[in-house]
């Protein structure tokens, strides 16, 4: 997501730096393009209005045309800028002194409510809290049992009484379940309800005044357009939430509306939802993310979920073994499941740092179905085969091929990368550092073969 | 993923359980379907991202197990696109035209306060029409799209 403002941002700020000095024209030039590119990502016109505005006065200020570096300074004023649109440094989730904290979850019809429900279950319980869900969602068919299923396996607890009861009554007696049952949080899902239907906002209202939420949080879907403001603003004034939570980011959506609701309704952005998985789900680092759009990349991001996956001491000793050249394909297997486990390869890429101005390696497409394919390769081979791909010989590959579901040229291909792999690593052991051939060699087995001729 | 057969009367659904081929469940419908007599069959499938490869060709499977069986068929395929979609609607009904073809669009909740805009460039870009709107949850809420309408709406307020 966001890959287009990205792109178009980047070009326009490098063109920015590359001027030593700016003229008044200058800027406008610049400002005319981030605005043509924030309205084809989808941002509230108003918002770019606005937005746009800050930036001239900013950029056309001492700060700017009086320093030696205008333009790296123009850089720093849109990041700075872009993170507070959409909620500056990050905000938290308010949390009970007593009792459960509630967690009312509000918004449109297929937002994606009842499975950030239990994302944001999953995300509580990996943080060791007691976690319960109410459905409060009767009208939707199946709702209660989707709930039920996803709740389950995120480890929540779901309060249900079927869809005959009133949505408030039911919620008001998962909440006395949630305080007898001590509960840690309680998160009621609602029913996705239009912004302009009177009847339900009215019904929305008093179920916040029954269960009395600590957080109110309005899912939104990620590829909305101009209309998330509207339907932000509506629900604003009905149900005075406090955040929002941003779903279905693992599109290609431009992401505009993203930036426009905080901008309009003052509410920050505070989880973001990144795929099918229940776990592909974090909190928003609003800095982090105007880092990313920016091709500065969230370094910060890289490192929280690496650690999640490394263990230190397996780090270490891996490195001893690069280093006596005793790295095998079991070790190879093993590093590359811990970095599969950071999430889709396609979204770590975009958190490495100067990945905008690599363009290659981002159009690179990684195909996971390749790294599938190199797994079962391997995990086909005999532990003594992992250790000494040397011994693989012909009648080896074809077992192996055969084990694994593919063809001796796919085993033939990976023996040869790993080869080309140790090596690189015998040379950089020995203190040099891997030449751009060494690295495309490695890069292209990964790639898709698909290529598009313009 | 279900697959249904209307009468007159009474809607009958061929029941499937979950984790069953969508392209076998296609098939089995269609066949059904004949033996009964039945006018219509309409063919519903999951929702997908159009940025997941695996899905798409899995939608292109099931269009081609059903061309297999009715040389005509689907007679009409049909991608749902949500009012509120902002530019995104453009890029998604690009790349599902791209696994299937796409003969109109189904542009839904048109209650709310979005206007579906995106309609107009999928229609202009891509040459796929709206055929049919959603104006509400309930099953009656669904209409031959009319442009003379869509437009006097648009451009109102």
């Amino acid at each position: 997501m966001f890959d287009q403002l990205a792109e178009r941002l980047q070009s326009t700020l490098s063109d920015v730096r590359s001027r030593g000095k700016l003229s008044e024209s200058d800027v406008d030039a610049a400002m005319r393009e981030i605005r043509l590119a924030l309205l084809e990502a989808d941002v509230n016109f108003k918002v770019v209005k606005s937005f746009t505005a800050t930036l001239k006065e900013r950029c056309l200020g001492d700060e700017v045309m009086k320093s030696l570096d205008p333009g790296q300074h123009v850089v720093k004023i849109v990041n700075e800028e872009l993170a507070s649109l959409m909620g500056g440094t990050g905000s938290e989730l308010a949390m009970a002194n007593s009792g459960p904290t509630v967690i009312l979850m509000a918004g449109l019809q297929g937002s994606g409510k009842t499975t950030a429900c239990a994302k944001l279950a999953l995300h509580f319980g990996k943080a060791g809290k007691d976690v319960a869900i109410a459905a409060c969602d009767v009208y939707r068919p199946a709702a209660v049992e989707q709930l039920v299923t996803v709740g389950e396996r995120a480890g929540a607890h779901v309060y249900q009484q079927g869809t005959d009861r009133d949505p408030v009554e039911i919620a008001e007696w998962a909440l006395q379940q949630a305080r007898t049952e001590r509960r840690d949080v309680l998160i009621v899902d609602t029913a996705g309800r239009l912004h302009i239907d009177q009847d339900l906002m009215a019904e929305l209202t008093r179920i916040r005044k029954k269960t009395k939420p600590h957080d109110v949080l309005l899912v939104v879907d990620a590829m909305t357009g101009q209309d998330a403001v509207g339907v932000a603003e509506s629900f604003a004034a009905a149900a005075e939430f406090d955040g929002v939570v941003m779903t279905k980011l693992d599109g290609d959506a431009r992401g505009g509306a993203a930036l426009s609701v905080k901008a309009v309704t003052g509410k920050p952005i505070l989880f973001a939802s990144t795929g099918e998985k229940l776990e592909d789900f974090d909190k928003f680092h609003p800095d982090r993310m105007a880092q990313r759009i920016l091709g500065m990349g969230d370094v910060l991001t890289l490192i929280e979920k690496a650690e999640q996956q490394v263990d230190e001491k397996q780090a270490l000793d891996l490195q001893e073994k690069m280093k006596k050249d005793q790295f095998t394909l079991e070790d190879f297997l093993q590093q590359m499941r811990q970095v599969r486990k950071m999430g889709p390869l396609s979204g770590i890429i975009g958190m490495l740092p100067g990945m905008g101005a690599m363009k290659q390696l981002k159009n690179a497409d990684i195909d996971e179905g390749e790294l599938d394919r190199v797994e079962a390769i391997i995990l086909s081979m005999t532990p003594a085969e992992r250790a000494n791909p040397g011994m693989i010989n012909g009648s080896r590959r074809k077992r192996i091929a055969n084990g694994s579901g593919t063809r001796v040229q796919n085993v033939n291909a990976l023996v040869k990368q790993f080869d080309q792999m140790r090596k690189m690593m015998r040379s950089m052991a020995s203190g040099k550092m891997p030449d751009q051939q060494q690295l495309a060699q490695m890069a292209g087995g990964a790639q898709r073969p698909k290529m598009r001729r313009r | 993923m279900t697959a249904s057969t209307f009468t007159a009367e009474v809607p009958r659904s061929i029941p499937t359980t979950t984790g069953a081929d969508p392209g076998a469940v296609a098939y089995d419908a269609i066949s059904a379907a004949r033996a009964r007599g039945a006018d219509v069959v309409i063919v519903d499938t999951a929702g997908r991202l159009h940025t997941q490869d695996n899905l798409m060709e899995e939608l292109a499977k099931v269009q081609r197990v059903i061309a297999k069986q009715i040389p005509e068929a689907p007679h009409e395929t049909l991608i749902s696109i949500d009012a509120t979609t902002g530019q995104n609607g453009l890029r998604q009904a690009k790349v599902f035209s791209e696994a299937v073809e796409l003969d109109g669009v189904v542009l839904t909740k048109l209650d709310g306060t979005a206007k579906g805009g995106i309609a107009l460039a999928i229609a202009s870009d891509l040459g796929i029409p709206v055929k049919l709107i959603g104006v509400g949850e309930t099953l009656e809420d669904l209409r031959p799209f009319d442009p003379a309408e869509y437009a006097e709406a648009l451009l109102a307020d």
